[in-house]
């Protein structure tokens, strides 16, 4: 027996256990569930000699057996997980250890023909559209989000016409404090027709000293023109295994950019992979990385370029205390014919403790010749004589590094147009790495 | 306000500073001059408490209080500023918002309360005038892409924000056009009172036609070899700084 194969049983049995058609008119959901099973079935766990997976070890997510949470409803609240509301003007989707929180969500949302609503709802309301949606992509590579697809049956929903703007943000919250070890599979959808532009956030936050294990997928899908940004605030607890793939795609002149803060967790990883399929798009793809204690992070990150006159930014920033442990790993790649193309990647790192470490490996492959790419990666430690100069103006030891942190996490959220996001992560950013 | 008496001090173990006596008193402005590497930027930075900048032997008394053992954020708080020769740039870190926590701390240490942020622009708006600072400048981050000239004023409109006890301009005359040297120089004057003391180190006598001294000592190899009134920087401008190391070492 292979070395993940009561590993594979445990999941795959309780895949097939769960049997339900989710009230879908057409069976979308249940079909992705048992395409996802297909293909976690047949990948395997890669090991560190896996060259995506070089400086993460999968064993923290493998040595345990995670129950799998069908989704539910409850309808109280609690207090922590309030903490990840940092705006009240928003669309927003609540779920706590998995069950969706009606009382603390909006309700499905039709404006203008937009379209945002918990997917389970989704799925009843607008089968075609979700189904589209969920086929949209290629099949997948990464283990864990086949696991996810094999479970996948709640989460968000979100669809914009041809022209909509939707002017307040999307948030979907996921909170976890559950005992019992849970495995939780959120998707989230989003399809943004001609010309349309909105702003999705998720947080995912959850209790320190709980095992438990969240495998999310998020699908992106950018028409001629579309204009999606996409906000990610990880603050999981410090036993918890969270594994995130998100796939993009973007037509011509479409953008899509997302800003992946990532704070906690036992392991947290990011894969974001974005392809350019038509002429004149544009992608950034941007990362905070603020860490204490034993948490470890890693940002996977490709973009992939497969058409010609496309942009695309890479600014991942990583503040690391205590053992903590960073990897990042960016590959851009440029594909044949794909002329007049502008790449940027950087990586740059912060240690604020001898013990901890950072690993950057950014690639670059390109096989087009009329092309601009750069790349590098930093690592460093805090400026002295920074430190010193805020020192004689009077600004604390503690605090002056807590500035100077936030200053250089702040970078990579610059962009961000959302001020209050962009506040509540340089804020997570300055007290999670230098606490 | 400040004595300093047999002030050793060393940075990697090499004694730079070797028995400074030294007596600063509110509304006095004390000017030290030197030739390079006598140590007057090292007397700056022991009183600020910089890294790497080891007092030895004897004392430095502040207000009473015994300096040497001060971080430097305390020292700040006390009233102690340091205008650096070489101003850092701090990006991401804006100016007003370094001011604001530095002076809030300030007044806190002193029991006042914290500004409110009405009054805090006022101030700072005022400041910046005596300093014909850009208004564009306060929001930047710390002298990020400032000119020479720009963190200067920079430095002494920090300065007239958190409002010291004891002043330390280190060389801020150097790298200084005419122009900007008179700015400077104004927005020092302005804010000088009977309350304050400056301690201004420099090459060059040029900064003491705009900044008067009270008092004008000559640092050679970490040693005050001579000490006099304003009239000094005209003999050391006019004779050079040969005359007092030649004069020392025969003494």
């Amino acid at each position: 027996m292979a070395k993940y194969d009561d590993v594979k049983k445990w999941y795959l049995d309780a895949a097939a256990a769960y049997d339900r058609d989710d009230a879908a008119p057409n069976g979308a959901l249940k079909r992705l569930r048992e395409t996802g099973a297909r293909r976690f079935a047949e990948l395997d766990f890669p090991t560190t000699k896996h060259e995506d997976w070089k400086y993460t070890s999968v064993k923290p997510a493998t040595e345990r057996r995670f129950a799998w949470r069908a989704p539910g409803e409850r309808s109280d609240l609690p207090d922590a997980a309030k903490e990840a509301f940092f705006e009240e003007d928003q669309y927003r989707i609540v779920f706590v250890d998995g069950a969706y929180v009606p009382d603390a969500s909006t309700p499905a949302l039709e404006k203008d023909g937009a379209y945002v609503a918990r997917l389970k709802t989704a799925i009843v309301e607008r089968p075609e559209a979700v189904e589209r949606a969920l086929f949209d992509f290629e099949e997948e590579e990464n283990v864990f989000a086949a696991l996810g697809a094999a479970f996948a049956s709640d989460g968000a929903f979100v669809h914009l016409p041809k022209n909509a703007a939707l002017e307040r943000p999307v948030h979907v919250v996921h909170y976890v404090e559950a005992e019992d070890e849970p495995f939780l599979a959120p998707t989230l959808l989003v399809v943004a027709e001609e010309n349309s532009s909105a702003t999705i956030v998720e947080s995912y936050v959850g209790a320190d000293g709980k095992p438990y294990l969240v495998g999310a997928n998020a699908r992106f899908a950018a028409a001629a023109g579309a204009r999606v940004t996409h906000v990610k605030i990880q603050k999981e607890g410090d036993a918890a295994i969270h594994l995130w793939a998100g796939r993009a795609k973007t037509a011509k002149d479409a953008t899509f950019e997302t800003f992946l803060a990532s704070f906690g967790g036992k392991l947290a990883r990011n894969d974001a992979v974005v392809r350019a399929e038509e002429p004149g798009g544009f992608a950034r793809v941007n990362g905070v990385v603020a860490l204490d204690g034993e948490r470890h992070v890693d940002n996977r990150v490709l973009l992939d370029h497969a058409a010609p006159r496309c942009e695309s930014s890479q600014l991942f920033r990583a503040a690391l205390n205590g053992n903590s442990r960073n990897v990042f790993n960016g590959k851009v790649l440029v594909r044949p014919d794909s002329q007049k193309i502008d790449a940027f990647q950087q990586n740059d790192s912060l240690l604020l403790s001898d013990t901890a470490r950072s690993d950057s490996k950014p690639q670059l492959e390109i096989f087009a010749d009329d092309v601009k790419c750069s790349h590098g990666a930093t690592t460093g430690q805090l400026d002295k004589e920074a430190l010193f100069y805020l020192r004689s103006r009077g600004v604390g030891a503690a605090q002056a590094k807590r500035v100077l942190v936030d200053a250089f996490t702040a970078n990579a959220v610059a962009d961000l147009k959302l001020a209050s996001v962009r506040e509540r992560i340089e804020k997570l950013a300055a007290r999670s790495a230098s606490r | 306000m400040l004595t300093i008496k047999n002030l050793h001090a060393e940075i990697d173990g090499k004694p730079i500073l070797k028995g400074i006596d030294l007596q600063v008193n509110a509304g006095e402005t004390h000017a030290v001059m030197g030739p390079n590497g006598s140590g007057k930027s090292t007397l700056a930075h022991v009183l600020s408490g910089r890294e790497g900048y080891t007092p030895t032997e004897g004392e430095v008394i502040f207000e009473g209080k015994n300096l040497l053992e001060m971080e430097p954020e305390e020292r700040a708080r006390e009233g102690v500023f340091l205008a650096f020769q070489y101003p850092i740039e701090i990006p991401g870190v804006s100016n007003t918002n370094l001011l604001k926590e530095g002076l809030n701390e300030i007044r806190k240490h002193r029991g006042e309360p914290e500004l409110s942020a009405g009054d805090f622009l006022k101030l700072v708006r005022e400041k910046a005038k005596l300093v014909e600072m850009k208004k564009e400048l306060l929001n930047r981050s710390v002298n990020e892409g400032f000119s020479g000239g720009e963190k200067k004023r920079n430095e002494i409109f920090q300065l007239a924000v958190l409002d010291p006890k004891l002043a330390l301009l280190d060389e801020t005359d150097s790298g200084l056009d005419i122009d900007a040297l008179r700015v400077v120089a104004k927005g020092v004057n302005a804010v000088r009172n009977e309350k304050n003391a400056f301690l201004l180190v420099t090459h060059y006598q040029r900064l003491l036609n705009y900044i008067v001294p009270d008092f004008v000592h000559v640092l050679a190899d970490g040693t005050i070899v001579k000490s006099g009134g304003k009239e000094l920087a005209l003999e050391l401008e006019e004779r050079g700084y040969e005359w007092i190391s030649e004069k020392a070492e025969s003494a």
